[in-house]
């Protein structure tokens, strides 16, 4: 008998991988039904883009949503609850319009989030779980990280305003240099701070290299600072605050211990830095990520810290999570057999049915998909063609 | 190189010059030069691999991995608003987006403005920022014909020369987007061949570096001639 975990297609083998993967680390099961109250997405109308929502009206007047989004729904159904965290995964179809298409689709989409009172581990757990899964889909992936609080504690030393902030890591997320300096004339922002963004939108690469290069980076940044022009005055902070190098130091202290973490060498190896990982500052913050497949445009997984939301949503726990874009994956995980079906047995009227029954069964018992026509199907492709013959089976034709 | 990089320029003039460019940065492949019907041409040992497409179609094939990275106008970027890097402004094909309608238009808001344009996305985020009421008429060729005969109040279109519009009794309302070529990259791409995308994007950078001196030496002296 053709074993039945072969059958799955390799997506759908993914899933139940991926949710046992979760649960080992001790992720429980999220389910929740199709619809979810309109308003929700309302009132984070910036998270999703609630234009475009399938709605209806409920039995009960309500006005109901096709989810678009888990996240949402798990911040919603989870509580605040000091020292403790919540872990769950899911695997639940979502309801989008697609930004190529501009139709709506119904996406599978897998992830996990991890909600409560956060701290490091649980944000490494989530970067693991993140980088292990993409290694699940290929070994040769890459996850690459950033930190938005680098990005912010740069720019408040500057005294960048929350709204050119917001322009400026959009900039950075497109490795746009020349619209960042740009912005950065047109709003008289340093010019020491917009190098120091142009040239971290350059770098890319393992953690080591990326976090020595920007020390390097931050370090000119302060020679800089220290030696103005003549004419010119010394940056604004004056030297009441911290040093950009004693701030910004934190952030990637931080980040180094969570990436040093990674004990195994392989998953290590799959992590990078690249300060155009960024996400909408309103929601996330701290770390952020995707992870890559090569041969696929786009990310596959995409994560991030988004205690911001949990604010807005007047939370006060912190939270992580990540998705897994499944409909991404599709054509990358396809597995398609060279043939319809191993065996097609001919058989005439003539014959017995419960002898074709029995043919069949034998040849269902070694392992062969057997399909039992009278004629030949067209466009069927089979690996062997065989005939029963006054009860006996004889092979009249192969593919081979 | 052991990665070749794939890489789409667009047709006609502007390829030509961006190709110019490649060639002048290392990045050449003689073959493109030779007249033939192919459509691919490459260089194994520069590492690259070019092919021509429709301006239109080369943010396309750069976002859906087709080509790793690829040269566009910055108003198919802001049109199709593709998820790639924008790597560098090469500085050539310069011309700007403008509104412009018929001499001695007047708009007096008190009506719905009809916009004649190939870019509505662009014109739609335009007067949104104003919070102005328009009716696009999307078009795909020959704009300034809509305003003459009646189809519309102004239209959006770039605006190299001014040449055709002046031709036909229209005048520019507003500037409101400078336009020059931009090379763009797939954001996967750039994770699995960084090394020969950003040997592309340092040359191409000296380039233009080298060329935007050029033209500030040369400025000075333009101003004495005039």
């Amino acid at each position: 008998m053709t074993n039945p975990v072969t059958q799955l297609q390799r997506n759908e083998q993914m899933i139940f991988d991926l949710r046992a993967m979760y649960a080992d680390y001790g992720y429980a099961p999220f389910r929740i039904r199709k619809f979810e109250e309109y308003e929700l997405y309302v009132k984070n109308k910036d998270f999703i883009d609630s234009a475009n929502i399938i709605t209806f009206t409920d039995t009960n007047g309500k006005l109901m949503a096709l989810k678009p989004d888990v996240t949402l729904s798990v911040v919603k159904n989870s509580r605040d609850v000091p020292g403790q965290v919540q872990k769950v995964y899911y695997n639940e179809n979502i309801y989008r319009v697609s930004r190529r298409s501009h139709m709506f689709e119904e996406l599978m989409q897998v992830g996990i989030e991890c909600i409560g009172d956060i701290d490091d581990y649980n944000i490494h757990e989530v970067l693991m779980l993140a980088a292990m899964t993409l290694q699940y889909v290929s070994p040769e992936g890459v996850l690459v990280v950033s930190d938005l609080d680098i990005l912010s504690r740069i720019m408040d030393h500057y005294w960048v305003p929350a709204d050119v902030q917001e322009e400026l890591i959009a900039c950075l997320g497109e490795k746009n240099i020349h619209t960042l300096r740009r912005i950065c004339r047109e709003s008289e922002i340093d010019e020491i701070c917009a190098d120091l963004l142009a040239r971290m939108a350059r770098i890319y690469g393992r953690p080591e290299k990326v976090l020595a290069e920007l020390e390097e980076l931050i370090r000119e940044a302060e020679a800089k600072e220290e030696a103005p022009e003549d004419g010119e005055e010394a940056s604004p902070e004056g030297g009441e605050e911290a040093p950009l190098s004693l701030q910004v130091k934190e952030v990637t202290d931080h980040l180094r211990q969570l990436l040093d973490a990674f004990v195994d060498e392989e998953v290590r190896d799959m992590i990078r830095i690249d300060f155009s990982v960024v996400s909408d500052v309103n929601y996330y913050n701290g770390i952020v990520f995707n992870g890559f497949v090569e041969g696929l445009p786009d990310c596959v997984i995409s994560g991030g810290q988004y205690d911001r939301l949990m604010q807005k949503m007047k939370r006060k726990s912190g939270a992580i999570g990540f998705g897994v874009y499944m409909d991404r994956l599709e054509r990358y995980l396809a597995t398609g057999s060279d043939y319809d079906i191993d065996i097609l047995l001919l058989y005439d009227e003539k014959e017995d049915m419960i002898t074709v029954k029995r043919r069949v069964e034998e040849l269902v018992v070694k392992g062969n998909r057997v399909l039992a026509q009278r004629a030949v199907p067209k466009k069927l492709v089979y690996r062997k063609l065989m005939q029963v013959k006054d009860g006996e089976v004889t092979e009249i034709g192969s593919d081979d | 190189m052991d990665q070749m990089i794939n890489i789409a320029l667009p047709k006609g003039r502007l390829g030509d010059q961006v190709y110019d460019m490649f060639e002048e940065a290392g990045f050449d492949c003689p073959a493109i030069r030779e007249k033939s019907r192919k459509l691919v041409f490459e260089n194994r040992e520069a590492g690259v691999r070019f092919f021509w497409v429709k301006p239109v179609d080369v943010a396309i094939y750069v976002e859906r991995g087709a080509a790793d990275v690829g040269v566009v106008g910055r108003d198919i970027i802001l049109e199709t608003e593709p998820d790639v890097y924008e790597l560098l402004d090469l500085g050539v094909g310069l011309c700007r987006m403008a509104v412009a309608a018929p001499a001695g238009f007047r708009d007096t808001q008190s009506r719905t403005l009809r916009v004649a344009t190939k870019f509505s996305n662009i014109a739609r985020s335009y007067y949104a920022s104003m919070d102005r009421d328009i009716d696009i008429i999307h078009l795909n060729g020959s704009i300034e014909l809509a305003p003459i005969m009646g189809l519309s109040d102004v239209i959006v279109d770039i605006v190299e020369t001014g040449n055709t519009l002046r031709a036909n009794k229209l005048e520019i309302v507003e500037f409101f987007a400078s336009i020059s070529a931009r090379l763009i990259a797939n954001k996967s791409a750039f994770r699995f061949k960084y090394e020969g995308i950003d040997a592309i994007t340092q040359g191409l950078s000296e380039i233009v570096g080298a060329r935007a001196e050029e033209d500030w030496m040369k400025e000075p002296e333009g101003e004495e001639q005039s």
